[in-house]
């Protein structure tokens, strides 16, 4: 311990004396640590982090999973219910599902809800800031129809008034009592919950109408199940428990591959074990990339190192001849690498930070999320770990190099050997040609995301989205009867109709592209029993085609008549005419959709994308005319304006206003915004990995110019020699350009193989691009051999002003 | 005490091997003061080396107090370099980032001596060597006369048998070195073995044996 304690207050020394190498040690390994601290965050936030709970190790995720299908599945309420009555493993079973709500009052607005059971604080052993949380007997069949807030929307929506206990609010247009704030900063348990209003289970009766499925479905599942360990049962046991318990949830009636098991596993980190299993695998590539930015960023500093040692031969060779073995002169070494890397984690906590910021924006992270990245002591223990081991990765190698060497020259103070020289820069070119492959691997991965990406925001969605808006309302939450659903809806189209700044206006259930859909089963007339596909559906007004410019091939759209008398007709897209009639026409034909009815094909529109820009498959699509009933709920107003975007949503917004001020407007997006949300998945990976394969790009540069540098310091007086026999400038600066263009070749070289052996991975996440697309290999090989370029340039201009007179006169 | 047999020393050129020590044979008695002289590129600082053991590539035999050195491996020879040897430079080798006391501390933090006695070691050392004013001090803050009688310090506070000094006047003027060669003449009166490596025909008068060296041969004893 004492001699650790000497090892490490004589690195403190050399770290200080060698300020300026320092610094850039720790700046160079700043970079890499940030960036796997934030990718650690963003791992430990989804899947380690402790729910925000009183003894969060007691808690467990109680999961269905069919195993025959291999996916897990959502709860349903009577389910849940048995569960709850049959297990014997938990002090609580919680169950909670998501609902989106209108909150009424002066300023109405749409918010995220929860429906949970009653028991749902006391399990997760939380107590309210104000007020009493929700108890058993609110979520009993009858039970009275009360609610709780969050912190944040008691301070925003009521000014935290601390008499708010006991008020009525008006939820989805029935009323609620108000019996509680949660605690500050509570929003539920799962990443990016931000929950506002909870409400019991019981309850959705009265908020949905016709939600009796809610409720009573054995199968129509919705919910999330968590619960709380008895003291002296150990997750191992409820597991074997629930092997017992899950077939008596079942029906003797379901199907041997519609069989549940359960799956109980701690409650860690911000996802349920459903996107917990598809996140996770994902979350470990994503990992890869930060790490091969650490590793570029340890072989810049073992470069440094390599040059500082064999500054420091003479010291060590002392050290050697006082009685140091060489383990201990490493051990000295590692020393200082690794508080060098400490110190470096502490910047890289800022850099962190910052990265993190920059990967929101560019990644488009959720607000909700966001939160929940900032690190804690996990990421911080992690964060120290890996630094450490970066200060034994970066340092080892050049540790045992510059410990190797025979002494006696060095005490003479004689240059280094031919022999050990050639070894040490075989050392330094094999890093820098080390990370310039790994580079130029994660410059080429970037440019296949960015490109896949601009791909698909650049193909056609078989709408025009410019200048057009899409508005989210819910009149039955807002209590209004079918007959006035009805004369609003009316109301609001021909006054949007007749609004200076509208050119068309329509209504939908869904829209494309809008992270929500429907879909069907469909079969055409005269179809055999099992001749059935699976189709995605809109419901729709008159104008809905016109509106967003749906090209037709054959026929033609709804008219307002038939919308009105919700006619038997429906508009197809090619591919569902191809499937149903490859060699027909479709139109006139009859095609068997919902409730058993037949519906005549009156129109074939232009394929398009409905779920996502970069979907690859073409799907099929119908549309029908809406009835009064079909948008009853939340339902879509889309608009397209002649201005811009902000134009056409300030007068809808007024026309809506003017019908109804209290009624809350959600989802407002145009519809060029929805398209780009679609690709949210690729806009996170190509933004993260632009940006740390420019940090791998940039630490390269950095590299390749340290060791041409190097190299033009210590060939100082070979330069002096060969200037003053003849060599001009351009001989010189040559010389060490091709240095570096050559170590840059061969590194190229490798990157590309790399790069060749992991387009194999990377062929289903890319849209419209090939994992080995020839231009976007040639542009990072390009950008690569520029950036070498200058870094080779820069230093090696300065051998060419060498004075031969004077560097005759070095050592 | 030290018994070379044929010692050689060489390295591969593109001419063949050259040697830098041929043969070397040579028995040194404990207490002896021998003083190695030839010209520059004779063999001596590399025989030097090879008697510290701090350069480990050469055939033949050595015994050090019965030691057959060329059978150990090197950990063991760091062992018993610990144990016997301590050097002195020509350029003294202090280490800059280290004050006095600090650098006197080092030799014996390597041989895993206890805090609370290194401390004391080095008290004593100081107040032998007269430096104890100067134990605070970094070698940029002495002059070379100073540092010199530092490194003999440091080469001595671990009780060596056997100090090899390579040069350890070369950089002084003639009464530091004066200063530094009684000093080594005392150290030997007190029973410690001195091999040096010098130039100095002054030098070489404190010490009772002369060993010359020439192109890695030894041509007089």
């Amino acid at each position: 311990m004492d001699t650790f304690l000497q090892d490490l207050r004589y690195a403190y020394r050399q770290l200080v004396a060698n300020r300026s190498m320092s610094i850039i040690a720790i700046l160079t390994l700043a970079l890499g640590i940030g960036a796997n601290m934030s990718v650690l965050s963003l791992i430990n936030a989804t899947l380690f982090k402790p729910a925000p709970a009183s003894e969060p190790g007691q808690l467990v995720w109680v999961a269905l999973r069919n195993e025959q299908r291999g996916r897990f599945t959502s709860w349903s309420y009577p389910r849940y219910k048995d569960f709850a009555e049959f297990t014997r493993s938990y002090t609580g079973v919680l169950t909670y599902g998501s609902l989106e709500i209108s909150l009424g009052g002066d300023n109405p607005q749409r918010m995220r809800g929860l429906a949970v059971s009653g028991n749902y604080f006391d399990v997760l052993g939380l107590r309210p800031a104000l007020g009493r949380t929700l108890h058993a007997s609110d979520d009993a069949p009858g039970g009275p129809p009360v609610a709780v807030i969050s912190h944040a929307t008691w301070m925003a929506r009521f000014g935290g008034d601390s008499t708010i206990v006991g008020k009525q609010v008006v939820i989805n247009a029935q009323p609620f009592t108000l019996v509680g704030v949660a605690p500050k900063g509570f929003t539920g348990i799962s990443l990016g919950d931000a929950t506002s209003v909870w409400l019991p289970v019981a309850s959705v009766a009265a908020v949905f109408p016709d939600s009796d499925w809610m409720l009573t479905g054995r199968n129509s599942g919705w919910l999330r199940t968590v619960a709380r360990l008895k003291s002296d049962r150990s997750v191992e046991q409820a597991a074997s428990e629930a092997i017992v318990v899950a077939p008596r949830l079942e029906p003797d009636s379901t199907p041997p591959d519609d069989r549940r098991t359960l799956v109980v596993t701690p409650l860690a980190g911000g996802l349920d074990p459903a996107n917990r299993a598809e996140a996770a695998p994902i979350l470990g590539l994503i990992m890869v990339v930060p790490l091969l930015v650490l590793a570029v960023a340890c072989a810049n500093v073992a470069n440094l190192f390599v040059a500082r040692g064999m500054r420091r031969r003479k010291e060590l060779a002392v050290r050697r001849a006082l009685g140091a073995s060489r383990a201990r002169l490493v051990r000295q070494l590692l020393t200082e690498c690794v508080l060098l890397a400490i110190a470096a984690a502490g910047v890289g906590t800022l850099v962190s930070s910052w990265l993190t910021a920059i990967i929101t924006k560019v990644a488009a992270v959720p607000p909700d999320v966001a939160p929940a990245l900032v690190p804690d002591i996990r990421v911080f223990i992690a964060t120290f770990v890996l630094s450490v081991a970066a200060g034994v990765l970066f340092g080892l190698l050049p540790s045992l190099s510059v410990t190797r060497d025979t002494l006696t020259p060095a005490l003479k103070n004689e240059s280094v050997t031919l022999r050990v020289g050639r070894t040490r820069h075989y050392l330094r070119n094999t890093f820098v040609v080390g990370q310039v492959a790994v580079s130029l691997l994660l410059l080429i991965t970037a440019g296949l995301f960015v490109g896949s990406l601009t791909k698909a925001l650049s193909v056609n969605p078989g709408f025009e989205a410019h200048n057009t808006v899409a508005m989210a309302f819910d009149l039955r939450a807002q209590g209004y009867t079918d007959e006035r659903i009805n004369a609003f809806q009316m109301r609001l189209l021909d006054e949007l109709s007749a609004t200076t700044g509208i050119e068309a206006a329509a209504l939908a259930n869904v829209i494309p592209l809008s992270s929500r859909s429907m879909n069907s089963t469909i079969q055409r007339e005269g179809a055999a029993d099992g001749d059935y596909l699976t189709s995605q559906f809109g419901m729709v007004t008159a104008d809905f085609f016109s509106t967003l410019r749906i090209p037709f091939v054959r026929g033609r759209a709804f008219t307002r008549q038939e919308v009105a008398a919700g006619a038997r007709v429906m508009v197809i897209n090619e591919t569902l005419a191809r499937e149903f009639w490859p060699n027909e026409d479709p139109l006139g034909k009859r095609i068997n959709f919902g409730s058993g009815s037949l519906r005549e094909v009156i129109g074939v529109v232009r394929d398009g994308k409905y779920r996502t820009l970069a979907e690859t498959r073409a799907l099929s699509h119908l549309w029908v005319p809406a009835t009064t009933a079909d948008l009853a709920g939340d339902v879509t107003l889309v608009a397209r304006g002649t201005a811009d975007t902000k134009t056409t949503i300030d007068a809808a917004t007024g026309v809506f206003r003017r019908l109804d001020a209290n009624l809350p407007l959600f989802r407002i997006a145009s519809l060029d915004e929805n398209l780009a949300g679609t690709v949210d998945g690729q806009r996170a990976g190509a933004g993260m990995l632009a940006v740390f394969g420019t940090l791998a790009i940039t630490l390269a540069a950095l590299g390749i110019f340290g060791v041409i540098s190097q190299g033009v310091a210590t060939r100082t007086r070979e330069i002096g020699i060969r200037m003053s026999l003849g060599a001009r400038s351009a001989d010189v600066v040559g010389a060490f350009v091709r240095e570096g263009l050559g170590l840059t070749l061969i590194g190229g070289v490798i990157g590309v193989g790399l790069s060749f052996a992991v387009s194999k991975l990377l062929g289903t996440l890319l849209f419209g691009l090939r994992a080995t697309d020839a231009i976007t290999f040639a542009s990072a090989c390009g950008i690569l051999g520029l950036i070498a370029l200058v870094a080779s340039f820069v230093p090696a201009r300065r051998a060419a002003k060498v004075d031969p007179l004077i560097a005759l006169r070095t050592e | 005490m030290i018994s070379l047999r044929n010692v050689e020393k060489s390295f591969p050129t593109a001419g063949g091997q050259t040697f830098v020590l041929r043969r070397i044979s040579l028995d040194i008695k404990q207490g002896e003061f021998v003083t190695i002289m030839g010209p520059s590129g004779a063999g001596k600082s590399t025989l030097l080396a090879v008697l510290g053991m701090l350069d480990g590539a050469w055939t033949g035999e050595y015994f050090l107090h019965d030691n057959a050195v060329h059978k150990l491996d090197n950990k063991r020879r760091v062992a018993l370099h610990k144990q016997y040897v301590g050097f002195v430079f020509q350029q003294y080798h202090l280490l800059d980032d280290l004050t006095v006391a600090e650098n006197l501390d080092i030799p014996l933090s390597y041989r895993d001596i206890k805090k609370s006695e290194r401390q004391s070691i080095v008290a004593d050392t100081l107040d032998r060597f007269g430096m104890v004013a100067k134990k605070g001090l970094y070698p940029s803050q002495l002059s070379g006369g100073q540092q010199q009688l530092v490194a003999v310090a440091r080469a001595m506070i671990h009780k060596p048998s056997l100090i090899l000094a390579d040069e350890p006047t070369g950089n002084l003027h003639s009464a530091q070195g004066k200063e530094i060669m009684e000093l080594f003449k005392k150290l030997n009166g007190e029973g410690t073995t001195i091999i040096q490596v010098t130039h100095s025909e002054l030098n070489a008068t404190y010490g009772n044996r002369i060993v010359n060296l020439k192109d890695g041969w030894v041509v007089e004893d």
